[in-house]
C-alpha cells in the first residue's frame, strides 16, 4: 500500500469515526420495564412438606406452539433448568416465596413471585420481543447464556441479532452473520459454505428445522438460501456436536423458521435495490393450523449493467427462494409441521461460461407429547440437489449437469426427569447420486453426449444421550452415536495394478455390482462435555466429539462452489473420521453486561480430500484417480467480549485458528508438498471482527462492522519460462504464500419508514465502506513492458457496495 | 430519500477494476534447465532452444555450449548445429507418420533425454480470413482492432486426433530513405520483424470428445499500428500431435489462462517429456513435441486497412535527420525484443 492510498484510508476512517460519535451523543436510550405477577400455591394443611414440586408449560403466545429451552431462574441465578423439547419443566423447591423467571433469547422474560406451599402448576406464556423496539431487551434477557449454556462452542442467534449485524445487500443472513462470530470464516467473498474452526465447508452439518440441506448459498456464495424473513433462530455446534446430530465431521447448524402466526393475518413487502420479498402467514384454522409463506427473488441484473466493463455488462446473475411453512395442532400435545424450501439460482459470465443450480428440500415433522416425561418426534425429509456448468458459446457449446437426492428419515424420543435429561432415537439417509451428464448446449454443438453413473449409499445411526445436572454449578452431557455406511449397487469398482498409485495407467479390471453392499464403513462415535459454574458469573466447559463423515464435496476450484459435486464414501475414497476437543472458560462482569469467553479447540481429521495437480473431476468414472486422502488438523483459539445491554451493545472476536494437511499416500508421485503439513485454503491464523449496535431509540439502530483477518493460502509461480512466444509460471509447492490481508469496514442504518401509521422501515446499508480492493487471490501474467511475469491480485468486491431496502408490514 | 439515492450514485462512482498489480511474492529460482524442441514432418529447419531460468522473473537465456541429437527409433542419431541464442538446428531431415523420434541434449555435463513420441497421420484443413474492426480489445475504450480467424475442416476417422495451432506474424518494415546527390550509399533494406501473435491465446481441439468436423476460431487478435501501413503476413502452423502432447499443451492452457476468479483450477508444476538421464529429481522445463505440420498464410496490405494511417518514416525534407524516431533508421530498435532480418523469408511473395 502506498503512502496515498494509507491517507485515504485514514481519511475515510476518521470520518466513519466522526459520524459514529455523532449518533453516540445524540441519543440515549431508556430499558422498559417488565411487570411482576404474584401466584400462590397452598397444599392441604395436613400435607405440609418442606419442598415442593413447580411445573409446568411455557407456551408462545403469539402460535401456541410449546417452547423448548427456557431457562428457569430461581431467586436470580439460573437453576440448569430448561424446559425439555414439549416445553416442560419441573423443579423442586423449597417451600416459601421465590422469584421465578423464564427467559429465552428473542422472548419477553417472565417475572413471576411464587408463594410456594404446595405443588403447583404454572404455565406460561411467552411473547415475542418486537425487535423494533426492544433490541436492547433481547440483550438483557439472555445476556448470561454463554455461563448458563451447557455444552462449550454454541452459538445461538434469533432473527432480531441478525437482522443487527449489517451484511451485504442489507440482506438479514445467517451465513454472513455467523462469519463475524469467532472461529468462523469462508474462503473469501463469494465463495459459499463457511469454514468453522479450521474445518472445510463440507464438513459441517447444515440442516433446516433438522432435515438436510446440502446446497445452501444463492449468488455465487454471497448469500444463503434461508431467508432472513422466516428464520427464527440458529443454533451453531462447533465444540460439541450433540450426538443425535452426525454425518459431518467438523459442526453442525440447525437452522429453525419461523411458524405462522395463529390468530392474525400478517403480511410483509419488501423492495430493495437487490431484492424483493414478499411474506405472509396467519391462521389457516385459528388456533389450529397456521402457515408462513415467503418468496425472495433477485432485482441484481442493473448493478451488472452499471459496471464499466463489457463482460460484466454481458453477465446476468438471478435467484429465487421459496418457503412454505405449515403447521396444524391436533392438540396441546401433538402438533404436525410441513415446510418446503426450494431456491434456484442462475448465472451467467458474458458468453464464457455459466452455472445453475437448485435446491429443494421438504420436511414432515410430528411432535408428540405421550407422558408428562415422555416425547417423541418424528421427522422425513426428502431434498434434491441439482447443478449444471455451461459454456454458451465456442466450438462446442455444452452442459455437465449433476446431482443428488435423498431421502431422511428421523425419531427422537425425549425422556425428562428432575436432573436428567435422556435423548434417544435413530435417524437414516438414503443418497441417491444423479449420473453426470454431458449433453450439447445448442443445437449446433457438435459435443458428444456422455453419462457417467454414480454412487447410491445409506447411512444409518441409533444415538443416544443423556444429560445430567446434578447441583446448579455442575452439568455432565454424554452420548453415543453408532453410524453405519453402505454403499449400494449398481456400480462399477475399478481394479488397480498392485504397487502402483491409482491413475487411469495403472486400471487392471473392473467389477460390476448390480445390487448389494459394495463397501460399508462404520463406527461408535462417542460425545461428551461438561459445565462447572463455580459462581453466577464464572465457568468452564470442555467437550470431546468423534463424527464419521460419509458425503463430501468434490472440487478443484481454489474455492468452495454451489455446483460443487456431492461424492459418497467409495471403496476408494473412505470416510472421514474426527476427533474434536474443546475447552472454555466464560466470565461475566457488572451484572452480565458484558460477557467474555475464552475457547480453545483441537480437531484431528483422518481421510480428509486433497487433490493431485490438474485433477480431472468431470465425467471422471474413477474420481479416486485424482484424489489423494490424507490428513486435517486444526487448532486455535476463540476469545469474545461483548457487551449485552446499553446504548450501544455488539461484539469484538478474535480467533487464532490453523488450518493444516498433509497427504498420507505411499507413492511419493501423488504426495502433495512431498507429504509435508501445507495449510489448507481457508487457514486465516487472525480473524478479528467488531460488531457495534448503535441503539438510538424510536425503532432507530446504526450499526458498525470491521472485519480482518490474515490474507490465505495461495500457491505461486518460483520462476517461469518461454515456449513458442508463452510465457509460462512454474510453481512449487502447493499454498506457501498468502495474498494481502482483508480489512473490511459495513455500516447499516434501520429506521422508520414515510407513513408514520404504517409498519415500515427502511434499512440502508453500506458494505465495504472503504472500497477496499480486498484480494481474494492472485494470478500471474506477462508484463507486457518488461516481458516478466508479474503478479496480480483479484477482489471479488472491489468497490463499496451500497443497498437500501423498504419494508411494509401490516396485519388484520 | 432523494438523499440516500444521492448517496448512493456518488458511492457508485467510486467504484473501479477488481484486479491490482501485487510486488512479486519473493525472488525467482535461476539456473533450471528449460528445452522445447519441435519435430514436424515439414520440409524445414527443425529447431530445439534450450535455455535457462534467471531471477527476477525476466525471460530465459539460451543455452549456447549444448549438444543436440535427435533419436529415431531405428537407432539413429542426428545432431543439432549450434545456430547461437540457444537454438539449434536441424536440416534436411523431416519426421515420418507413425514413427517415433526423440532428443538428447547434453548441457552442463548432464544429459537430457526426452521419451520417444510417435508423429500421428491426420491432419486438418484450414482457411484464413480477417477483419478490421473498432471495438475493445486492451480495456473498455475501443480501438482498431485485427482479427485473425480460421476454419477448419477436420477429417472424419475413427483415429483420435489432437490439434493444435500456432500463430506468428512477420511485417515489413521500411526505415526512412534520405535523398543525396553524389555518391551515395544504396537504400537501407528492408526489415522484417517475426513475432507470435497472441501468444497465450492457445487454440486446441480434441478430436476424441467431440464429433465436430468443422471449426471457426479466432487465431488471435491484435491492436492495428503502423506495422499494418506495410505488406503484412500472418502464418498459421497447424499441429496434429498426440495425446500427451496434448495434455501437456491443455495444462499449460490453463496456467496461462488462470484469472484467479473462483473457478481456477489451483496452479500446479507441469511435468514435460525430457528429464536428467541420470538425476530423475531435477526438474526440467520444455517438451519435446512432434506432429504433422500444416502451415497456411495470408497476408494484408494498406488497402485492406479501413483506418487513416498516415506512412511511418516518410521522408520529409524539412525534418533535421536526428528528429526521426530511431525505429525509423533502426531495425534493431524498430524490433525491440522481436526477432527481425533484412533477407526476409522465402515464401515472402504477394500479389
Amino acid at each position: 500500500m502506498n503512502f496515498s492510498s494509507q491517507y485515504t484510508l485514514g481519511y475515510r476512517f476518521f470520518f466513519c469515526f466522526i459520524i459514529v460519535i455523532f449518533f453516540i451523543n445524540v441519543h440515549s436510550e431508556v430499558l422498559a420495564q417488565t411487570e411482576i405477577t404474584t401466584v400462590e400455591f397452598r397444599a392441604d394443611p395436613d400435607n405440609k412438606k418442606s419442598k415442593y414440586i413447580l411445573t409446568g408449560k411455557i407456551t408462545d403466545k403469539q402460535t401456541g406452539e410449546l417452547i423448548s429451552g427456557v431457562g428457569v431462574y430461581i431467586d436470580g441465578l439460573f437453576s440448569g433448568i430448561n424446559t425439555d423439547k414439549n416445553g416442560l419443566y419441573l423443579a423442586h423447591l423449597d417451600s416459601g416465596r421465590h422469584r421465578i423467571v423464564f427467559r429465552q433469547l428473542g422472548k419477553r422474560g417472565q417475572p413471576f413471585i411464587v408463594e410456594l406451599f404446595g405443588d403447583g402448576v404454572l404455565d406460561v406464556e411467552m411473547e415475542n420481543l418486537s425487535f423494533e423496539l426492544e433490541t436492547i431487551i433481547v440483550r438483557d434477557e439472555e445476556k448470561d447464556r454463554n455461563i448458563t449454556n451447557p455444552i462449550a462452542g454454541v452459538t445461538k442467534m434469533n432473527i432480531e441479532e441478525i437482522r443487527l449485524v449489517p451484511v451485504l445487500m442489507g440482506e438479514p443472513d445467517v451465513f454472513n452473520v455467523l462469519q463475524t462470530t469467532p472461529g468462523v470464516t469462508s474462503v473469501g467473498e463469494g465463495s459459499s459454505g463457511l469454514n468453522i474452526r479450521g474445518g472445510q465447508a463440507d464438513q459441517n452439518l447444515i440442516m433446516m428445522n433438522e432435515a438436510i440441506v446440502l446446497s445452501n448459498s444463492h449468488a455465487l456464495g454471497f448469500l444463503s438460501s434461508f431467508n432472513g424473513d422466516v428464520v427464527r433462530n440458529f443454533t451453531l455446534y462447533k465444540g460439541t456436536v450433540p450426538s443425535n446430530f452426525g454425518g459431518r465431521s467438523a459442526a453442525a447448524l440447525n437452522i429453525e423458521m419461523q411458524k405462522g402466526d395463529f390468530e392474525k393475518w400478517n403480511y410483509s413487502a419488501t423492495i430493495g435495490t437487490p431484492l424483493t420479498k414478499f411474506l405472509i402467514d396467519g391462521p389457516v384454522i385459528p388456533e389450529k393450523t397456521s402457515m408462513v409463506a415467503a418468496l425472495r427473488r433477485s432485482n441484481a441484473n442493473w448493478l451488472l449493467n452499471i459496471v464499466n466493463e463489457s463482460d460484466v455488462r454481458n453477465s446476468n446473475i438471478k435467484f429465487h427462494d421459496i418457503y412454505l411453512g405449515i403447521n396444524h395442532m391436533f392438540s396441546q400435545d401433538h402438533s404436525i409441521d410441513f415446510s418446503l424450501l426450494n431456491t434456484g439460482d442462475y448465472f451467467r459470465f458474458s458468453n464464457q461460461f455459466g452455472f445453475e443450480w437448485n435446491n429443494f428440500v421438504t420436511s414432515l415433522t410430528s411432535n408428540n407429547l405421550l407422558t408428562e416425561n415422555f416425547s417423541l418426534i418424528g421427522m422425513a425429509a426428502f431434498g434434491s440437489f441439482n447443478n449444471g456448468f455451461f459454456e454458451p458459446e465456442g466450438a462446442d457449446p455444452a452442459i455437465i449437469r449433476n446431482g443428488l437426492y435423498y431421502f431422511q428419515g428421523k425419531i427422537t424420543g425425549l425422556l425428562t426427569f428432575e436432573k436428567i435429561n435422556i435423548t434417544f432415537g435413530g435417524e437414516g439417509v438414503q443418497y441417491q447420486m444423479r449420473p453426470e451428464t454431458l449433453m450439447p448446449y445448442t443445437v449446433e454443438s457438435g459435443v458428444i453426449e456422455e453419462n457417467v453413473s454414480k454412487q447410491k449409499g445409506l447411512e444409518y445411526a441409533p444415538f443416544v444421550s443423556m444429560d445430567w445436572n446434578p447441583t446448579q454449578n455442575f452439568g455432565l452431557s454424554g452420548g453415543l452415536r453408532y453410524s453405519q455406511y453402505r454403499q449400494l449397487g449398481p456400480d462399477s469398482v475399478f481394479r488397480y495394478q498392485e504397487g502402483l498409485p491409482q491413475t487411469s495407467l495403472t486400471i487392471s479390471d473392473i467389477d460390476f455390482f448390480e445390487t448389494g453392499t459394495i463397501v460399508q464403513y462404520g463406527g461408535f462415535e462417542p460425545r461428551a462435555s461438561f459445565r462447572w459454574t463455580f459462581n453466577k458469573v464464572n465457568s468452564i466447559k470442555a467437550g470431546y466429539s468423534s463424527m464419521f463423515q460419509y458425503l463430501q464435496t468434490i472440487s478443484n476450484a481454489t474455492g468452495p462452489t454451489p455446483i460443487d459435486l456431492w461424492q459418497l464414501s467409495t471403496t476408494y475414497i473412505q470416510p472421514q473420521r474426527s476427533h474434536n476437543f474443546s475447552l472454555g472458560y466464560f466470565r461475566n462482569f457488572k451484572e452480565n453486561e458484558w460477557s467474555t469467553s475464552l475457547e480453545g479447540f483441537y480437531r484431528t481429521t483422518q481421510n480428509q480430500l486433497e487433490y493431485r495437480d490438474f485433477a480431472d473431476l468431470f465425467l471422471n468414472p474413477h474420481l479416486e484417480t485424482e484424489l489423494v486422502q490424507g490428513q486435517g488438523l486444526a487448532y486455535g483459539a476463540e476469545f469474545l467480549i461483548q457487551r449485552n445491554s446499553g446504548g450501544i451493545t455488539g461484539w469484538l472476536a478474535y480467533t487464532y485458528s490453523r488450518s493444516l494437511i498433509r497427504t498420507t499416500s505411499e507413492f511419493s508421485e501423488i504426495q502433495v508438498n512431498r507429504g509435508n503439513w501445507f495449510p489448507t485454503n481457508f487457514d486465516r491464523p487472525h480473524i478479528v471482527s467488531l460488531v457495534t449496535n448503535f441503539h438510538l431509540g424510536n425503532r432507530r439502530n446504526f450499526n458498525l462492522n470491521f472485519n480482518f483477518s490474515t490474507g490465505r493460502p495461495v500457491t505461486s509461480p518460483t520462476t517461469n519460462y518461454l515456449i513458442g512466444g508463452i510465457l509460462i509460471p512454474d510453481y512449487s509447492d502447493r499454498n506457501q504464500f498468502r495474498i494481502p490481508n482483508y480489512f473490511r469496514i459495513d455500516l447499516s442504518y434501520i429506521t422508520n419508514g414515510f407513513v408514520r401509521k404504517w409498519n415500515d422501515k427502511i434499512n440502508i446499508s453500506v458494505y465495504n465502506l472503504l472500497a477496499r480492493r480486498n484480494a481474494y487471490s492472485v494470478f500471474f501474467q506477462r508484463d507486457e513492458n518488461s516481458s516478466r511475469l508479474r503478479p496480480y491480485q483479484v477482489s471479488i468486491l472491489g468497490s463499496v457496495f451500497p443497498s437500501i431496502a423498504y419494508t411494509v408490514s401490516f396485519n388484520k | 430519500m432523494l438523499g440516500y439515492w444521492f448517496l448512493s450514485l456518488v458511492i457508485l462512482t467510486h467504484t473501479s477494476s477488481c484486479i491490482d498489480s501485487l510486488d512479486f511474492f519473493s525472488e525467482t529460482d535461476e539456473g533450471q534447465i528449460i528445452i522445447y524442441g519441435l519435430f514436424t514432418d515439414l520440409d524445414e529447419v527443425q529447431v530445439v532452444n534450450v535455455s535457462k531460468t534467471v531471477s527476477m522473473g525476466l525471460i530465459p537465456i539460451g543455452v549456447t555450449n549444448a549438444q543436440v541429437t535427435l533419436l529415431t527409433e531405428e537407432g539413429e542419431r542426428f545432431i543439432y548445429l549450434n545456430a547461437g541464442n540457444g537454438n539449434y538446428e536441424l536440416q534436411g531431415i523431416k519426421g515420418m507418420e507413425n514413427k517415433s523420434y526423440a532428443i538428447e541434449v547434453l548441457a552442463d555435463g548432464k544429459v537430457y533425454r526426452s521419451s520417444y513420441e510417435k508423429i500421428p497421420s491426420l491432419i486438418a484443413e484450414d482457411s484464413l480470413s480477417f477483419t478490421f474492426t473498432f471495438e475493445p480489445l486492451r480495456n473498455e475504450i475501443p480501438e482498431q482492432v485485427f482479427t485473425l480467424s480460421a476454419y477448419t475442416e477436420i477429417p472424419s476417422s475413427s483415429e483420435p486426433i489432437y490439434l493444435r495451432w500456432q500463430t506468428e506474424e512477420t511485417h515489413l518494415w521500411m526505415r526512412t530513405v534520405f535523398p543525396c546527390s553524389g555518391l551515395c550509399p544504396p537504400p537501407p533494406p528492408n526489415c522484417f520483424i517475426y513475432d507470435f501473435l497472441e501468444p497465450s491465446r492457445l487454440n486446441l481441439f480434441d478430436g476424441l470428445t467431440s464429433n465436430t468436423r468443422v471449426l471457426n476460431q479466432v487465431m488471435g487478435r491484435r491492436n492495428v499500428d503502423n506495422s499494418f501501413f506495410f505488406p503484412f503476413f500472418f502464418s498459421v502452423t497447424q499441429l496434429s500431435i498426440n495425446r500427451e502432447a496434448y495434455e501437456y499443451w491443455e495444462k499449460v492452457k490453463i496456467m496461462v489462462n488462470n484469472e484467479g476468479s473462483l473457478f481456477d483450477i489451483p496452479p500446479a508444476p507441469i511435468f514435460g517429456n525430457i528429464s536428467n538421464v541420470d538425476d530423475g529429481n531435477e526438474r526440467v522445463f520444455g517438451y519435446f513435441e512432434v506432429g504433422r505440420a500444416k502451415i497456411t498464410r495470408i497476408y494484408t496490405t494498406r488497402q485492406d486497412v479501413p483506418f487513416f494511417m498516415p506512412e511511418p518514416c516518410k521522408y520529409n525534407p524539412e525534418i533535421p535527420r536526428d528528429a526521426y524516431p530511431p525505429a525509423c533508421l533502426n531495425c534493431a530498435i524498430r524490433a525491440g525484443s522481436r526477432k527481425w532480418d533484412e533477407g526476409g523469408p522465402e515464401w515472402w511473395v504477394f500479389d
